[in-house]
């Protein structure tokens, strides 16, 4: 795996490279600046594998760095992992917006960090395969006569929503919260309604936009608290969200406002069908201080609430709730 | 010799690297710290001992030198808060008393310290 460390501590370069050597990665590039970084990236024929970035350096700092790295061609995918003593939430929080899918913090474990470039390795190795490559909108965009369908159950990135990552990397985000211990946040999923038809009725790029204005429309709203948010797959969309916003006080509230939002799109297909699009959420799990593979399960728990909710609203819509069979059939044929 | 071990005396190597590093930045440091004897510090003053605590924090530890981590992190974090500005703030004299705390370690660390 070629690899790029960006410091300006060159005694933390060093560092890094005997660690990454002493691993087996034996390509591995060191740069003490974000311009430097920028020149080596764009001079390089080939691509590097995985970035290691500081945060805080002179003139440009890591964060703007990995924005700007992400928004190079060949590196919307590329793991980038943020190694630094920058620990505050905020840092944190800003990373991973920025598009890091890892954080390690200062002083870091040899073992921990090699394991982390180990499980970077492994995903670059996932990303890189054929079928794999569909994920991104734009490789979507130019093979419109690929027939290929997206599965249903696949996280597919959503880019281009302010605030959305990937899920792995929100679980590491969560990991790193949690190795805090000192935050209190709370997770909370939402899942479309009957995916499965909206699945099988859109063209794997209607399917990805639906999912990218959806995501829009829950960032919308989730906007003025802190938070991040995925895509998990199965029309579920999952939320690390501050516990201490409003949005979460009214779930409710929030429900209907995303809902009115999506409305507002008048969301459709490329002929001009129109789509109706229905979101549940979840109640809010607190991931209080939980740590490790606790916090994680919270995550996958919100999302099974959110789940769980969608089937209870299609049971109590199915059982008649005083609806006749009839009624049930003109409805659904009128939400198609 | 374990793994660990073989990758422990790989990076001691670098040891006197960071000590000289080190030694530079407790001299600047100094003057800094100097600076603010008789009149309060300005911002920028304590902006870039915080800078130079961040550093220290960040690889001290890794090279044997566990309690200067520890103290380098306190000072940043302490300057941190003081420069917030609110009402949970620290008082200037307990960042005094870390900044010198950390500096006392550095000097220590320098001196006592000799490349392998």
């Amino acid at each position: 795996m070629k690899i790029l460390a960006v410091d300006d501590d060159e005694v933390v370069l060093e560092l890094l490279y005997e660690t990454l050597l002493f691993a087996g990665f034996q390509e591995v590039t060191t740069v003490t600046s974000a311009k430097q970084a920028a020149d080596i990236i764009a001079r390089e024929s080939v691509p590097f594998d995985c970035f290691c970035l500081d945060i805080q350096m002179p003139e440009i700092d890591g964060i703007d760095l990995c924005k700007w790295i992400r928004r190079q061609p060949n590196y919307q995918k590329t793991p980038i992992l943020m190694i630094t003593a920058m620990s505050d939430r905020s840092y944190i929080d800003r990373a991973f917006a920025a598009g890091a899918s890892d954080y390690v913090t200062k002083p870091f474990d040899s073992l921990e960090l090699i394991t982390r470039l180990r499980m970077a390795e492994r995903l670059n190795a996932e990303s890189k395969k054929a079928t794999d490559s569909i994920f991104a909108v734009k490789a979507l965009r130019a093979q419109m006569q690929d027939k290929a369908r997206i599965n249903l159950a696949t996280p597919v990135s959503i880019e281009g929503v302010d605030g959305v990552i990937d899920l792995l990397a929100l679980e590491n985000y969560l990991l790193q919260l949690s190795r805090g211990g000192k935050y209190s946040m709370s997770a909370v999923g939402f899942k479309i309604a009957d995916a499965e038809t909206l699945h099988a009725k859109c063209s794997p790029t209607e399917f990805i936009d639906v999912l990218a204005d959806v995501a829009a429309a829950i960032s919308e709203n989730l906007k003025f608290s802190g938070f991040l948010m995925s895509y998990a797959g199965n029309g579920a969309f999952v939320s690390v969200v501050d516990g201490v916003s409003i949005s979460l006080s009214e779930p409710e509230h929030l429900e209907n406002a995303i809902r009115h939002t999506i409305e507002t799109m008048e969301l459709d297909l490329e002929d001009g069908t129109p789509l109706r699009v229905q979101l549940h959420m979840g109640a809010p799990m607190r991931l209080g201080l939980s740590s490790g593979s606790a916090a994680v399960n919270i995550l996958y728990r919100a999302i099974a609430n959110a789940e769980e909710r969608c089937k209870a609203q299609f049971a109590k819509w199915s059982t008649g709730s005083g609806l006749s069979a009839f009624k049930i059939l003109r409805n659904r044929v009128r939400a198609s | 010799m374990t793994l660990e071990q073989m990758l422990q005396s790989r990076i001691q190597q670098i040891r006197p690297r960071f000590l000289a590093a080190l030694s530079e930045r407790l001299d600047r440091l100094e003057v800094l710290r100097d600076s603010f004897d008789d009149t309060p510090p300005e911002a920028e003053t304590l902006e870039e001992i915080r800078f130079g605590a961040h550093k220290t924090a960040g690889t001290a530890a890794p090279l044997g030198f566990k309690e200067l981590g520890e103290l380098a992190s306190q000072c940043e974090q302490m300057i941190d808060a003081y420069l917030a500005g609110n009402a949970t703030s620290p008082k200037l004299d307990r960042v005094t008393a870390t900044i010198d705390d950390m500096l006392g370690e550095m000097a220590l660390v320098v001196t006592c310290s000799s490349p392998d």
